[in-house]
């Protein structure tokens, strides 16, 4: 049998996107946590993997996400024009297979694009211990530049956390809570001034096993010929200490709780 | 008995999704908990979404309720105490109520008021009532139910309501606190009315399609069901316990298969000094 190892990746940034199959004609959608698509694209992109290439022991990864600050939805409102002043292309082709310009002529067409803004998740990737070494150096080191999800959102420091020998559920359970002094600052204003001393937070692990389907798993990044299939996680709470010293008369974060009165 | 439940929900899971965005699918769920019951009566139910992230389900059932298939469903399916359904018994909390005493509150109600008025109506309604009165229906002589859509008449709705349901709103205390940036107010003369401590935290607005059944259960059609709902919050006074025991129970106002009318009590706000 051989050892396996776990690294711990931190996706923290101004804005992330995730895309998760909704990319419907103008609107580009964001899923709700990092994609295995998005995750195992870019650590193929830090070890400098072109698109074509096999995906080898990368597809063989086992992913667990956990959300320590969900963040906030941005919709970003965008027009597309052509900087020359000339009508937009429309679908139909002419005899020689060239667009033809839009007829009624279009100069803008609206899109509009969704971003995770001042969110914070801890990735961590199960694979065999010598594999996720050199995965290791490379994400320290990248090949290619890296983006959480989108070219636009590349990631902030520290992104890589340590690589450990602990499973996965382990290492995801044993890091403290990523929120920086700030963010915590930010949390207790959302949350009523609350002060719990812990916190639960959601996470999404690999389960063969598991009670949900996820359309995320990457067989091919060839552009315009991607391809993923199905796989199987669970979804389960980790405590974690805030840091926070809780005082005895603030909410515990419940605003209004009614079983406070039924002996809970 | 009765007893009082919360189930947290686990929103990425698809069948909480499903819940989550359907009313009729939420309160199909919430009856197979008390399916296996001859006579299960009234159910209550309430999302309380102030966290997206994280909603709880309150329930109200009159039999002991079995969550399993709806955790296996909508739920966290871990062993973690957090993720776990919280049941309690209602009685100790109704033998408690006592006049005087007080509690802060969380109602979602669909306030509406009956009316003759048509102009009221919207052309659809409109369109219908029409029907009816070309085709001598005799519901049509009664009232329509429409809607209280502002904040203004949905905050009359449930004050005028307060004393049939054995409670007043208590006064906002002159000393409260500013809001955080504002300057505090200081004029030392106290208002001489007396302001109710109710808000209301959000308002919704769920439409949804409804299939039309028969006496004999066949269906026979759709309809459209618009529901507006605003959620209340603040703190009360009990003046009649055996008023208030009943709405507690039976809930308060219309739709309350659909998430409405589910008035839960918590202990008052500590006072300021």
């Amino acid at each position: 049998m051989t050892t396996t190892a776990t690294l711990l990746l931190r996706l923290a940034a101004p804005l992330q996107s995730w895309g998760d199959h909704r990319a419907v004609l103008d609107a580009r959608h964001t899923a709700a946590q990092p994609t295995k698509s998005g995750v195992i694209g870019l650590l193929a992109a830090a070890l400098g993997r072109d698109r074509d290439e096999p995906l080898g022991q990368l597809a063989d990864l086992t992913m667990g996400v956990r959300v320590d600050l969900p963040g906030t939805l941005l919709r970003d409102y965008h027009t597309v024009s052509d900087h020359r002043g000339v009508p937009l292309l429309s679908a139909n082709l002419t005899a020689k297979g060239r667009q033809k310009p839009t007829s009624k002529p279009r100069y803008i067409q609206p899109t509009e694009r969704f971003y995770l803004q001042d969110a914070a998740f801890l990735v961590g990737v199960n694979g065999p211990a010598d594999f996720m070494k050199d995965l290791t150096a490379a994400a320290k080191a990248p090949a290619c530049l890296l983006s959480l999800g989108r070219r636009s959102c590349p990631p902030t420091y520290p992104f890589v956390l340590s690589l450990t020998d602990s499973p996965l559920i382990e290492a995801l359970t044993e890091q403290d809570w990523l929120a920086s002094p700030h963010a915590r600052t930010v949390w207790q204003r959302r949350n009523h001034s609350a002060a719990p001393a812990a916190i639960d937070v959601p996470a999404t692990i690999d389960d063969p096993d598991g009670d949900t389907v996820l359309g995320d798993q990457p067989t091919s990044y060839l552009l315009g010929r991607n391809r993923h299939t199905t796989r199987r996680v669970t979804h389960r709470l980790i405590t974690l200490s805030t840091g926070f010293t809780p005082a005895p008369d603030t909410p515990a974060g419940e605003e209004h709780d009614p079983l406070a009165l039924l002996g809970w | 008995m009765t007893y009082l439940s919360r189930i947290p929900l686990a929103p990425l899971r698809t069948g909480a999704r499903k819940l989550l965005g359907s009313p009729q699918a939420m309160h199909a769920a919430v009856l197979g908990a008390v399916a296996y019951h001859p006579d299960p009566g009234r159910t209550l139910w309430r999302l309380d979404a102030d966290n997206p992230h994280r909603p709880y389900l309150y329930v109200l059932t009159h039999p002991q309720p079995d969550w399993t298939a709806f955790v296996e469903q909508a739920g966290w399916a871990v062993d973690h105490a957090n993720a776990k359904p919280a049941v309690a018994a209602y009685k100790p909390l109704l033998a408690r109520l006592q006049e005087g005493q007080q509690y802060t509150f969380r109602l979602t109600a669909s306030p509406v008021m009956s009316t003759k008025r048509t102009e009221l109506l919207n052309p659809t309604q409109t369109a219908r009532q029409e029907a009816k009165r070309r085709n001598n229906d005799p519901s049509q002589r009664r009232s329509y139910r429409v809607a209280h859509r502002t904040t203004h008449a949905q905050l009359a709705w449930l004050t005028s309501r307060a004393h049939k349901h054995g409670f007043e709103p208590l006064p906002i205390p002159n000393t409260a606190d500013p809001a955080p940036g504002i300057f505090p107010f200081t004029d030392t003369e106290p208002s001489p009315e007396r302001i109710p401590d109710i808000r209301i935290t959000r308002q919704n607005k769920h439409v949804f399609t409804k299939n039309l059944t028969d006496q004999t259960g066949a269906r026979t059609g759709t309809t459209k069901v618009s529901i507006d709902t605003a959620t209340y919050e603040g703190s009360l006074r009990v003046t009649d316990p055996i008023a208030l025991a009943r709405a507690l129970i039976t809930g308060i106002g219309p739709s309350k298969a659909y998430g409405c009318g589910l008035l839960t009590l918590a202990p008052p706000p500590p006072q300021n000094p």
